[in-house]
């Protein structure tokens, strides 16, 4: 079909289907139609293209929907991980409120007098059958828990050996005498220079605890901080972090 | 609505979806909300018959789209809900899928009894979709001009006259002429394959 004859079927065709075509001109077309054969086969070739133009053009928009549909399943990704990430971040505030709850807390109740009695323990002199007979003097009155006379004696030793100061030092301690007890593990850590030093790590600790009941705080933090930084010093289990902390919050409250 | 995010304002009646597809109205939200609400139960008789992901969005994509040309041409009847309509469309698509790769599957998949009113329906529009499907290949050979128009006349229903304010053309007696010439191409690939011809002319008259 030449371009000047289909050009002008084709809009009597676009009318006629989309019904705009007044009825004379609708029955002379579907005359036409009917009478020419090439014709009903170029009309039939029209409609097919419409069809064509129509589906790609649906399946266009179910793809675009699709793509819109992907996009926002992605977005939910996200928004799941928000989710995770607020959850964490409310726990972490819970456990943060918890934690500053508890500084609060500690903050109010804890004193050096409460922190000394949850870390003072008593020091047992080390107790043999093969050690017995060799007990000095000093070491029998500590055993028998006679601090006072302990440190009478002590006084009027004139040759003192670490033993002697470290077993002086306790039994002041238990005499609530923490600066006299402080002198006495000074004498220890001065006389144990040697290879072989005695009472060492026990001095450390204990210091420590007169250093805590003395108020001299910063001292106590520095030694007890040691003690538990060192995984293989004795009392390396007795310092908490727990007590770290208290002592610290007792620094501030300072 | 910008056509990059999914914004499904409101819920759709199957009455609504319908004048929305018919109409091509509010076109997009409504396939925004079938593909919210319909598509992971659609995804889930693909994955439980031995299909991927992207099987399920393939065949999706088909059922939707023969759902629509069914829609459009008011083979859709009511009495079947859009999700059951959609359910069965899914189910042949992958049927006829897995029946073409081969598959042992199909037997174990062959429903669980009904054989309900719409399936003849069905079978008679998915052959019909099925010879309409080799020929969107065709539209895309169209340069984009040609394709724009011819799509905001058949598809979205434009006048000349609206086309005109849309397109770069001096008038509406230049932009007639584009619109044949780009009518003439796609009729002329249609005409050049014997075989495509054929097809789509035996869907045609089976589908109407």
């Amino acid at each position: 079909m030449e371009d000047n004859r289909a050009f002008n079927y084709y809009n009597r065709f676009d009318d006629y289907l989309k019904g705009e075509l007044d009825p004379a001109e609708r029955k002379k077309l579907e005359e036409e139609l009917f009478n020419d054969s090439e014709l009903q086969k170029e009309f039939e070739l029209y409609k097919m293209s419409i069809d064509v133009v129509q589906l790609a053009s649906m399946k266009n928009a179910v793809e675009e929907a699709q793509r819109r549909f992907t996009h926002y399943e992605a977005s939910l990704a996200p928004t799941v991980t928000t989710s995770a990430r607020t959850w964490a971040l409310r726990v972490a505030a819970g456990l943060l409120l918890l934690m500053v709850s508890y500084g609060v807390l500690q903050f109010a109740l804890v004193s050096s007098g409460s922190l000394y009695q949850s870390l003072y323990t008593a020091y047992q002199l080390p107790v043999t059958r093969g050690y017995q007979l060799n007990y000095t003097h000093l070491d029998s009155l500590y055993l028998h828990q006679d601090y006072d006379t302990v440190l009478a004696q002590y006084e009027k030793l004139t040759k003192k050996t670490v033993r002697d100061h470290f077993i002086a030092a306790m039994a002041a301690m238990e005499l609530g005498q923490y600066s006299a007890a402080i002198d006495r593990f000074k004498e220890v850590r001065k006389q144990n220079q040697g290879e072989v030093r005695y009472f060492e790590q026990e001095t450390d600790y204990y210091l420590a605890l007169c250093y805590l009941k003395n108020e001299d705080l910063k001292q106590a933090l520095y030694s007890l901080q040691k003690i538990k930084e060192n995984e293989s010093h004795l009392y390396h289990t007795a310092v908490s972090s727990e007590t770290i902390i208290k002592l610290q919050v007792l620094l501030w409250k300072q | 609505m910008s056509k990059t995010s999914i914004r499904v304002e409101k819920g759709f009646s199957d009455q609504e979806l319908v004048m929305a597809i018919t109409s091509n109205k509010d076109l997009d939200k409504a396939l925004d909300f079938i593909y919210r609400n319909y598509y992971k139960m659609l995804e889930t008789i693909i994955l439980n018959n031995s299909g991927s992901q992207e099987d399920a969005q393939d065949i999706v994509q088909e059922a939707l789209l023969a759902f629509l040309d069914m829609v459009r041409k008011g083979k859709y009847r009511s009495e079947a809900s859009v999700k059951s309509m959609l359910y069965t469309l899914t189910r042949n698509l992958w049927l006829t899928e897995l029946r073409r790769r081969g598959s042992a599957q199909k037997r174990d998949f062959y429903f669980e009894g009904e054989k309900d009113s719409i399936e003849k329906d069905i079978t008679d529009q998915m052959a019909y979709y099925e010879g309409l499907k080799l020929v969107a290949e065709v539209f895309d050979r169209l340069g984009e001009i040609c394709k724009n128009i011819l799509t905001l006349f058949y598809f979205e229903g434009f006048s000349m006259k609206e086309i005109l304010e849309k397109v770069d053309y001096e008038n509406e007696q230049v932009l007639r002429n584009k619109k044949y010439k780009c009518q003439k191409e796609l009729m002329r690939q249609l005409e050049a394959s014997p075989t495509l011809y054929n097809n789509l002319k035996s869907a045609l008259e089976h589908g109407r």
